[in-house]
């Protein structure tokens, strides 16, 4: 029975954090004892990790399962699909409520698009002190300190963790919504300010090919 | 009786700018300063009636929109320079878009969440940052143990340790031997005391028992007498015993 579908199963179920396909190879291709395929020797790729858990998605769907493997936070966890909720969130009354007041989630955006951040450039954005927001994120995990800038009074920079991937159900840090268009705006602006700038006589011809870009 | 009043809408004072902004459908780009300005102070002049605390950011905010008033209103120093001079509202207007960008970012992240919170992940349940008010809560492993968790553990133990207060415990070793003794060597010098005044030297309970024990013993041989005068009156102790016996006692 042992295939290596049900070893990821097993392994993934197990679990209580995402594994990450590297670490899910590194249990399979386990120096002492790895997994092998009718004494075939070939390592187990990450590629054939995901088709197991694809393969194994595909049954859960087919026998109509209330779970998934999903990929969240770098990495592959058992969850239960989004319909269910209802009945779930009764398991856990109090944590469906409490959701992130509007300066924290604003605080969050500011940390998690300008990761590593001081606490004085978050202010300068916000406009406001954010102690108690730094704090309540810390004590949540959501934020942690990644280090120290070398800027005068070398203060602490933040950053996002896998908690906070997982609390927004974020894959990773590249599936962050892009900033809406005023960002597009603001280019569009620089660039045409540029352009008027840069541009003398002879460069004019240049402009559809700037634009092109 | 005072009241405090929150107004939970305007994070800031770039909130507040923001929501003037939206209201009247002005041009993020080209602010009419003066009318955004009279609004702002409006708005803290409401504050301060309604005793609001006025946070000092407001009242930055409020000197700055001020500044830039001004700047506008006085005449190009130097008309002859071709050189565009920034608007003084440049820097305002940056500040703004900026905040602007992650507060509908937030707005964004709120609907993750929401949807996020749909998911229940298979575990233990121990980790999860939605579970945080339970202050209680131990986690059993060292991994994503950051500084501040350290920080918050040191912190919550030295607090810990300060409440509890330290006790140092005397051996006491009194004998009513001892006490004896000592009643006798007192009524040598003095042949009456009153119980309080004999009394008055000892501070432990524990001593005055036993010291109480010894003149029990002590009234029992017949080598002192207790008195009293009157009823609820003071007790007194009295010597019964001769020189010779004193000598005697010695000798014990």
């Amino acid at each position: 029975m042992e295939n290596l579908k049900s070893i990821i199963e097993a392994i993934i179920f197990a679990s209580d954090v995402p594994l990450s396909l590297k670490q899910l190879k590194e249990i399979i291709n386990e120096p002492n004892k790895p997994f092998t395929k009718n004494g075939d020797q070939t390592k187990i790729s990450e590629q054939d990790i995901k088709n197991a858990i694809d393969e194994l998605n595909r049954e859960y769907t087919e026998r109509g399962s209330a779970f998934r493997i999903i990929e969240i936070a770098e990495g592959y966890q058992f969850a239960t699909l989004p319909e269910f909720a209802r009945w779930v969130g009764k398991l856990f009354k109090e944590r469906t409520k409490k959701k992130l007041s509007q300066p924290a989630l604003e605080t969050l955006a500011i940390i998690a698009y300008k990761q590593p951040i001081s606490k004085p450039e978050i202010e300068a954005i916000r406009g406001v002190n954010v102690d108690h927001i730094i704090k309540t994120l810390l004590e949540k995990k959501l934020i942690t300190i990644v280090g120290r800038a070398d800027t005068l009074g070398r203060p602490l920079l933040y950053g996002t963790t896998k908690e906070f991937l997982k609390y927004f159900g974020l894959k990773s840090l590249s599936e962050l919504p892009k900033p809406t268009e005023i960002e597009e705006i603001m280019q569009e602006d620089d660039e045409k300010i540029n352009s008027y700038i840069e541009v003398t006589e002879d460069e004019r011809e240049k402009i559809p090919k700037k634009n092109g870009k | 009786m005072k009241y405090k009043v929150k107004l939970p809408y305007f994070e800031g004072p770039l909130d507040l700018l923001l929501f003037f902004i939206k209201r009247d459908e002005l041009n993020i780009y080209d602010i009419p300063i003066a009318k955004i300005t009279k609004d702002f102070l409006e708005y803290i002049q409401l504050m301060q009636m309604l005793d609001l605390e006025i946070a000092s950011e407001f009242i930055v905010m409020a000197s700055t929109l001020m500044q830039i008033k001004a700047k506008m209103l006085l005449p190009k120093p130097n008309v002859e320079n071709e050189e565009e001079e920034e608007d003084p509202r440049a820097e305002l207007v940056k500040q703004l878009l900026e905040y602007k960008k992650f507060k509908e970012l937030a707005g964004e992240f709120e609907k993750m969440e929401d949807e996020a919170s749909k998911i229940y992940y298979r575990g233990y349940f121990k980790h999860d940052a939605r579970d945080y008010y339970d202050e209680n809560e131990t986690y059993e492993f060292l991994k994503d143990v950051s500084l501040f968790d350290l920080l918050t553990a040191f912190k919550k133990a030295f607090e810990n340790a300060s409440e509890k207060e330290v006790h140092e415990i005397e051996v006491q070793n009194y004998k009513v031997e001892d006490e004896i003794e000592n009643i006798i060597n007192r009524l040598k010098i003095k042949s009456r005391f009153s119980f309080s005044e004999f009394f008055e030297e000892y501070h432990e309970k524990i001593r005055i028992i036993v010291a109480f024990l010894a003149i029990l013993e002590l009234a029992r041989l017949k080598k002192i007498k207790i008195s009293q005068q009157d009823t609820f009156g003071e007790i007194f102790i009295e010597r019964a015993f001769e020189e010779q016996e004193r000598y005697a006692a010695n000798a014990i």
